[in-house]
């Protein structure tokens, strides 16, 4: 258990090493240790799904991308070391600082995002969900393969469900249970569950610190309502509870952390609509949204046409919706890889045709 | 949303999605108020980020011929809910309210503020807990008797992956611990029996096995004892757990199965046939040699 905790900040350390890579090109004034993370989230799965779709498409041992996403993690965490350990020393010396001087800011958001993290983490909750997603993981473990046993029965699959092929998010999952030998149940209604919940806060405190600028007990004030508002907004289909709930499905990602996301970099753009590197944000979350939730294909483009229309109008600039249009490719992409499979135009066999199976 | 189609709600579908969706929760209403606020008071930039945005989202997600629309190009009816996240309820009501408290002046003020705001928060949505908050009982947040059950079968079994049909909340949460444990009966087909949803005729003349184990552990159906026996042997399924308080234990005795043993709310069956199948995970090693691009990487 005690390990299982200590892999949250873990998970936090790990994508701000990957986020490093893109926001440690910047000068020390702009780098943000908290967007940093944000970046390196989606980042990690960015990466994670180009060895995890070829093994997994090659029909390779869940062992194989664990041994080979270990390797990787090592050299891209060594890389951003030696690129970045200047501007962490410098941030870390900055923020460290900051703290001290807004010890009372500092505690309040601790403790209002422990005491949830808490209550949440010790809780028990029975979904239906979970017998699919966590499953999946455990199966994907117990078989040592990756999606090609119904994780409901745990029999043999002829061909890979499309709606979660290209989302590997739990195969992530299975990778890290394969990785340190924690078992599913824990990494994931555990340790991803306290993760993303972490995140998600992370990205209220961005939002409130665009909004209230530097006013920092309005910034605790917005964190705290916000937790009240996500345990008293509960239906079986809420955003909030599925983020307070079931964090092992990639679409609660996709409503606690990535709609937000688009939200705050709409903000960013909102005083700025011209700055590259907003729009690259944005291709990079939608892209990422991608990798955690088919949900993503068609709520993510939907979010960005939501935000993108007003935008445009209000700044009298075509080139938002070139850009926004731009940014949701890969969600099009895949939404219409999706319709073609439904359609039967093609399937991707868990054994290959020539072998008979099927 | 399993219940709830396009097909038969049209226009009204949108409505309805709403009313599901918000529960006993006033938030959308107070979302809305909060964008009237925004509108009429709010300052340039508070319109830009959540009013403009937000008008957009009421006039196409919220409008009723949306799902009508997309549910001609895919099958939306169980998932159009998640299109009403794309309203940042949460982020609204919380900065609004953190606002107000903060133009307060005093601290006495802003204690009674925050403490009125949420109490109408409170007062206004339904609390994650509010049937009971369950202390998970160990680190993988299972019920003991799922870890129990999962050994009784495996210090039974004499092979590694048996085959096992349970009780609706150890169906479903039995894999997520052990996966070396087979279900005989998937997620939908087991709630198709909760609903009743398996008649007298898919008992009788369903080819189906499935049907008529469930339609004996779950519905209570005593149907012909050979029937079901055969079920068992076709499905390959080995073990039943049932509730301790299930009336067809008796009746599972008296088609042969054997009590192998039991925990605080669950007994473990078994039943033995020459004809189970062992189920074994098909071996990937000679496509393995064949693959040219990964096979170099794995010599």
């Amino acid at each position: 258990m005690l390990m299982g905790i200590m892999m949250i900040p873990v998970n936090l350390i790990l994508y701000f090493i990957f986020g490093s890579l893109i926001t440690g090109r910047q000068s020390n004034k702009d780098f943000s240790i908290s967007t940093t993370v944000l970046s390196g989230f989606f980042v990690y799965y960015c990466l994670f799904d180009i060895p995890c779709l070829v093994i997994m498409l090659n029909w390779r041992p869940l062992s194989w991308l664990g041994n080979l996403w270990g390797v990787m993690i090592g050299i891209i965490c060594i890389i951003s070391c030696i690129l970045n350990h200047k501007i962490w020393k410098d941030k870390f010396s900055e923020v460290s600082a900051v703290l001290c001087r807004h010890k009372a800011f500092a505690i309040s958001v601790a403790a209002i995002v422990l005491v949830q993290l808490v209550i949440i983490l010790n809780a028990y909750q029975f979904t239906l969900d979970a017998a699919y997603y966590v499953a999946n993981v455990t199966t994907s473990l117990q078989t040592n393969t990756m999606n090609i046993y119904d994780p409901y029965t745990g029999d043999w699959l002829n061909h890979f469900e499309m709606r979660y092929l290209f989302s590997t998010y739990p195969m992530n999952d299975a990778v890290w249970c394969y990785l340190t030998g924690i078992h599913p149940l824990l990494w994931t209604k555990t340790i991803m569950a306290g993760t993303a919940f972490v995140i998600s806060n992370i990205i209220y405190y961005r939002i409130a610190l665009e909004l209230f600028g530097k006013k920092t007990s309005a910034i605790s004030l917005m964190l705290f309502f916000a937790g009240v508002v996500n345990f008293f907004y509960i239906s079986i289909f809420t955003s909030s509870n599925f983020m307070l709930t079931r964090t092992y499905e990639g679409k609660s990602l996709i409503g606690n952390i990535v709609i937000p996301m688009v939200i705050y970099i709409f903000i960013k753009l909102n005083d700025d609509h011209r700055k590259g590197r907003n729009w690259r944000f944005l291709f990079l979350v939608c892209l990422g949204s991608t990798i955690l939730s088919n949900s993503a294909n068609m709520l993510v483009p939907a979010t960005v046409a939501v935000l993108g229309l007003p935008l445009a109008v209000r700044k009298k600039s075509v080139k938002v919706i070139i850009n926004c249009a731009l940014c949701v490719i890969p969600c099009i992409i895949l939404l219409l890889a999706y319709v073609g499979y439904v359609k039967g135009l093609f399937v991707f066999y868990t054994y290959p045709p020539l072998f008979g199976k099927h | 949303m399993q219940t709830l189609t396009v097909a038969e709600s049209g226009f009204l579908y949108i409505f309805k999605c709403i009313g599901y969706y918000s529960g006993g929760c006033l938030y959308l209403l107070f979302y809305v108020a909060a964008l009237l606020f925004i509108l009429l008071k709010g300052s340039e930039k508070e319109k830009a980020v959540f009013f403009w945005p937000g008008i957009v989202t009421l006039l196409t997600v919220f409008n009723p011929v949306t799902p009508v629309v997309i549910n001609t190009l895919f099958d939306i009816n169980k998932e159009y809910y998640r299109f009403l996240w794309i309203a940042p309820v949460t982020l609204v009501l919380s900065y609004l309210a953190a606002k107000f408290v903060i133009q307060k002046e005093t601290i006495g003020e802003k204690i009674v503020l925050t403490a009125a705001f949420c109490m109408i928060l409170a007062g206004s949505g339904v609390y994650l807990y509010s049937s009971g908050y369950t202390k998970a009982a160990n680190i993988y947040k299972m019920p003991e008797e799922v870890l129990q059950v999962a050994n009784i079968i495996h210090n039974d079994s004499d092979h590694e992956y048996p085959r096992a049909v349970c009780d609706y909340n150890m169906n479903m949460e039995l894999r997520q611990y052990d996966a070396s444990i087979m279900l005989t009966v998937d997620r939908e087909a087991y709630i198709n029996a909760v609903a009743g949803k398996i008649t007298d005729d898919m008992l009788a003349y369903d080819e189906n096995p499935v049907n008529r184990i469930l339609g004996v552990i779950v519905m209570g159906r005593q149907i012909p004892k050979s029937d079901f026996i055969k079920a068992m042997d076709d499905s390959n399924t080995e073990y039943i757990v049932l509730d301790h308080y299930s009336s067809m234990q008796y009746y599972l005795e008296k088609a042969g199965l054997k009590k192998i043993g039991e925990t605080g709310t669950r007994v473990v069956y078994k039943y033995t046939s020459n004809n189970t199948e062992v189920f074994t995970l098909p071996d990937y090693s000679e496509v393995w040699k064949q693959q040219k691009f990964l096979s170099l990487w794995q010599n």
